[in-house]
């Protein structure tokens, strides 16, 4: 049987994204701004370490990744941050030539 | 957009000489598939990708268990895992407890046969096949079974709304609410509300929320209350957003409490209440919430340096960067950084620049122990 604490996780994931509206700076660009600065700190890690420091080039990533949950990115940055991520994949096994 | 943006960087090739997996190329693969979940388009990214992002980053070169539970949608499987036979998820083994609920499925007993396809349709979900899922809800929709065709509509509701799919949701949510489960109803209700409401149905929000909150639910009804606080507060009624947070903070609930004493503390900071607003943030702060607590904590500490109080400020940062949340510790570093480097304390900054480093991931903290 179900109980309504676990039927209440469903509720807090819509939730989070109705009140998600809240507020890191005071008004929107602000924050965008101050979200794209953090992310072009990660894509510098990502860019500069290619083929030198992987273990920066992997905390570039993973920022990213956590980055990209914001709701202040928009289609645009995500496609670009999805672009940088392909580009950081190895090439695919052989018996894969499905492009990502 | 900022000129980085268009610098490309060239595709990483694995030679013959250097076929390893590295860590970054873990992460790259996890980015790519948190990416294509958000969109809903997790089943879509190739299977190869799909297992290096299953890899642990500490040890890159150990291929993952297949039998492990697919991470393609991190966050959708944790909510998914609590619904599993919970024996079988304790173990990782998802791959078990799907053959588990088809034998189950299979042997056609009326009473657990919906309640194996909801579970079904949430792992499916939770490894983003979405198709998979969709027909596994309807099943148990169709059922009609009194707990679990509910349940399974509200699930349907929520993946689809997710997926952009906004008529088929609002038919799934409504589904939900006429159902005669009154907690799968007001969950339903409450994610209608917040869907209409981004519809700029105002109205239809405004009902919807109201039965989430007539339904009296103390959870329920609570984060309703909160939603419903926000939506006046973003028609311009502060008065009645003031009310329906604090009726929100009042219930105790602690997800409800958490992010109604936010919401007020930030409506109250807009409106120039400081000292109202320093003591919402501070009773989010208290409620130890691990989403709302660090949010409200960075909340409070850049009310505090936009007021020069900047040693109350740096408290407030550091609270956010100690709860290690995954965004809002490493925003609340960068901004400590930004104050300490206005303040000349270049030393300091460096030292919270590393520790917004640190806190990205704590699978970070492994890899820099393990590697050389």
């Amino acid at each position: 049987m179900l109980t309504a604490t676990e039927v209440a996780l469903i509720v807090s994931g819509a939730a989070l994204i109705g009140t998600g509206v809240t507020i890191y700076q005071k008004s929107l660009t602000d924050r965008h701004e101050a979200w794209w600065g953090r992310t072009q700190w990660a894509l510098e890690q990502v860019l500069e370490n290619q083929g030198r420091d992987d273990k920066n080039r992997t905390v570039g990533l993973l920022m990213l990744e956590a980055l990209q949950e914001s709701g202040l990115a928009n289609t645009e940055e995500r496609k670009m941050l999805k672009q940088v991520a392909e580009a950081c994949l190895p090439s695919p096994p052989e018996d894969q030539n499905e492009t990502p | 957009m900022p000129a980085l943006a268009s610098r490309r960087p060239k595709r990483d090739t694995v030679t013959s000489e250097a076929n390893e997996i590295k860590p970054s190329h873990i992460a790259a693969a996890r980015l790519k598939m948190a990416i294509a979940a958000r969109e809903g388009k997790g089943e879509t990214v190739p299977l190869w990708i799909r297992e290096l992002a299953r890899r642990d980053l500490a040890q890159p070169g150990v291929p993952a268990d297949r039998d492990r539970g697919s991470t393609d949608h991190p966050v959708d499987h944790e909510k998914a895992q609590p619904h599993l036979p919970q024996e079988r998820v304790r173990d990782g083994n998802a791959e078990s407890a799907r053959i588990a609920d088809q034998q189950v499925i299979d042997s056609e007993r009326a009473e657990d046969a919906p309640q194996a396809v909801y579970r079904r349709g949430l792992l499916l979900q939770g490894q983003g096949d979405t198709k998979g899922a969709r027909i596994a809800y309807q099943r148990a929709i169709d059922s009609g079974h009194p707990e679990y065709a509910p349940l399974a509509a509200s699930s349907l509701g929520h993946m689809l709304q997710g997926l952009g799919d906004t008529d088929g949701a609002r038919i799934a949510y409504q589904r939900a609410i006429d159902s005669e489960d009154a907690g799968t109803a007001a969950v339903a209700a409450i994610n209608l509300g917040y869907l209409l409401l981004g519809q700029g149905d105002v109205d239809g929000a405004r009902i919807a929320y109201q039965r989430a909150i007539d339904s009296e639910h103390p959870e329920l009804a609570a984060m309703a209350t909160n939603n419903l606080g926000h939506m006046l507060e973003g028609l311009g009624d502060t008065d009645g957003a003031r009310i329906a947070y604090q009726r929100a903070i009042d219930s105790g609930r602690l997800d409800a409490v958490a992010v109604a004493a936010n919401n007020l503390g930030h409506l109250l900071d807009v409106q120039g209440d400081l000292a109202g607003a320093r003591i919402a943030y501070q009773r989010a702060i208290d409620s130890g919430h691990p989403e709302y607590a660090p949010l409200a904590a960075s909340n409070l500490g850049h009310m505090l340096e936009n007021l020069g109080d900047t040693d109350g400020a740096r408290i407030a940062y550091q609270r956010a960067i100690d709860s290690g949340h995954p965004e809002h510790a490493p925003l609340a570093a960068f901004a400590l950084e930004d104050l300490l480097r206005e303040q000349g304390d270049d030393e300091g900054a460096r030292i919270v620049h590393q520790s917004a480093i640190r806190s990205t991931r704590t699978e970070l903290a492994a890899t820099d122990a393990r590697t050389p």
